[in-house]
């Protein structure tokens, strides 16, 4: 048990997953699916290292759940990932700057029984773009037999050096 | 040909789901795995797992709806079992999303832990510590837990609206991790899923406290951010607000430590 808890944790840092660009469609490696490029911007956050922080433990887990089981893992499709948030001790928080938080990750959910608080994103209508988005994906799934039993892993891509 | 861009949707009731999977036979079941492309839905395996799966509790009174004596799922013993297979074979053929085994794989919290560990270290970053209980550790952990002697929380797999989740805080304890050793133990003897296993992780005060963010990703992408607050800390109430702005829960202000009088330093971010 040891043994592959030592490998899974080296598999991990093997991993191809570029932290310097964590939102780009086109080098993080791990986006296999067609995404829309014309998702409105607005739907996107405001706080960078927040997202950054998101999106490298999506990369790592989908990464760490699809080595250890073989399969296409469902995060790629949808997940509500519950973060907590705190003031980096090391140093003052700038909230302009976006620098000195301190993120930890208690709970993942990947199924339709993730509450999806629906109301507090009506201002903007994220939420309306997310399904409309994951309706896109879902159909992209289906017609690459993704999400047949037991789909295989898709390919990973290495980050242009 | 040109590929098609949208679904044509059907609905069907649980009933009738159910009873073609029980049946796996006749024009229903062939109509679901030929004409199908995409199942969504199926058996939330989320909650208690043993007690859905072998139909001994009213899932509804998890929702405070315990006057509904009707099982939301409505099988029989043995039903369930003949429902995981079926929807295996159906998933060889049809697209079903979320899988079954996602279900399980959410239910699986401590093995959650572990791959959220591995992740947050391999990024150089801190992850709280998280261990497994043996069943006879657990009685003298909470008990520690209950006395103050130790600051934590306990939690089981396969279960979920806090059934199994022990804190200082928590009403019945004995009872609750009593009735769940006794299940657990009974439940073994079917073979058909593993033993649940309990563990200790830190107790987080700003759970309770402040709440914390809820983000929604879909492809890779983030789509909004939710800030969720336990009302009269009660982790089960909850209040929430859009986080437009992600700022670290210090900058959140208590006034008089009274959860109802929680306000943000924002005036953008007024509940």
């Amino acid at each position: 048990m040891v043994i592959c808890q030592k490998v899974s944790f080296f598999l991990l840092l093997l991993c191809s997953y570029d932290p310097n660009q964590p939102t780009d469609l086109d080098v993080t490696g791990w986006l296999t699916l067609d995404g829309d490029a014309n998702v409105d911007p607005r739907a996107f956050g405001k706080t960078l290292s927040f997202h950054k922080f998101v999106l490298q433990m999506l990369g790592k887990l989908i990464l760490a759940e699809e080595r250890c089981s073989g399969r296409f893992s469902a995060l790629r499709i949808f997940c509500r990932m519950d973060v907590s948030v705190f003031r980096d001790c090391s140093g003052d928080v700038d909230l302009d700057s976006d620098s000195g938080f301190k993120y930890v990750v208690n709970e993942v959910d990947r199924t339709l029984n993730a509450c999806l608080y629906y109301a507090s994103s009506k201002p903007s209508g994220a939420a309306d773009m997310m399904f409309v988005h994951l309706s896109k994906i879902l159909l992209s799934a289906v017609q690459k037999k993704l999400l047949l039993n037991p789909p295989p892993p898709p390919p990973i891509r290495r980050a242009p050096v | 040909m040109e590929k098609p861009t949208r679904f044509s949707v059907t609905l069907l009731d649980w009933d009738d789901f159910l009873q073609i999977l029980l049946m796996r036979k006749g024009w229903r079941w062939d109509m679901l795995w030929r004409s199908t492309d995409l199942i969504l839905g199926g058996l939330n395996l989320g909650c208690d797992y043993l007690c859905v799966i072998h139909n001994e509790i009213n899932y509804n009174s998890y929702h405070n709806h315990s006057r509904n004596p009707e099982l939301p799922f409505k099988m029989k013993p043995g039903d369930s079992k003949i429902y995981l297979e079926s929807m295996s074979t159906l998933g060889q053929h049809v697209s079903i999303w979320p899988a079954p085994s996602e279900y399980i794989v959410t239910a699986q919290k401590l093995e959650t832990q572990r791959i959220l560990q591995y992740s947050a270290t391999s990024l150089d970053l801190q992850h709280p510590l998280v261990i497994p209980l043996e069943p006879q550790d657990l009685k003298s952990i909470v008990d520690s837990i209950l006395s103050g002697e130790r600051e934590g929380v306990v939690k089981r797999e396969y279960s979920g609206f806090l059934k199994h989740v022990i804190t200082k805080y928590t009403k019945n304890s004995e009872e609750i991790l009593q009735k769940s050793l006794e299940e657990d133990q009974r439940y073994q003897n079917d073979g058909l899923f593993p033993r649940t296993t309990w563990f200790l992780q830190p107790f987080l005060p700003h759970l309770i406290r402040l709440g914390e963010l809820r983000t929604y990703i879909v492809d890779g992408a983030i789509f909004y951010t939710v800030s969720t607050t336990p009302v009269d800390f009660d982790p089960t109430l909850t209040q929430y607000v859009a986080a437009e702005i992600i700022r670290p829960l210090e900058t959140f202000r208590l006034v008089g430590y009274l959860p109802e009088s929680l306000v943000f330093s924002s005036p953008s971010l007024q509940l």
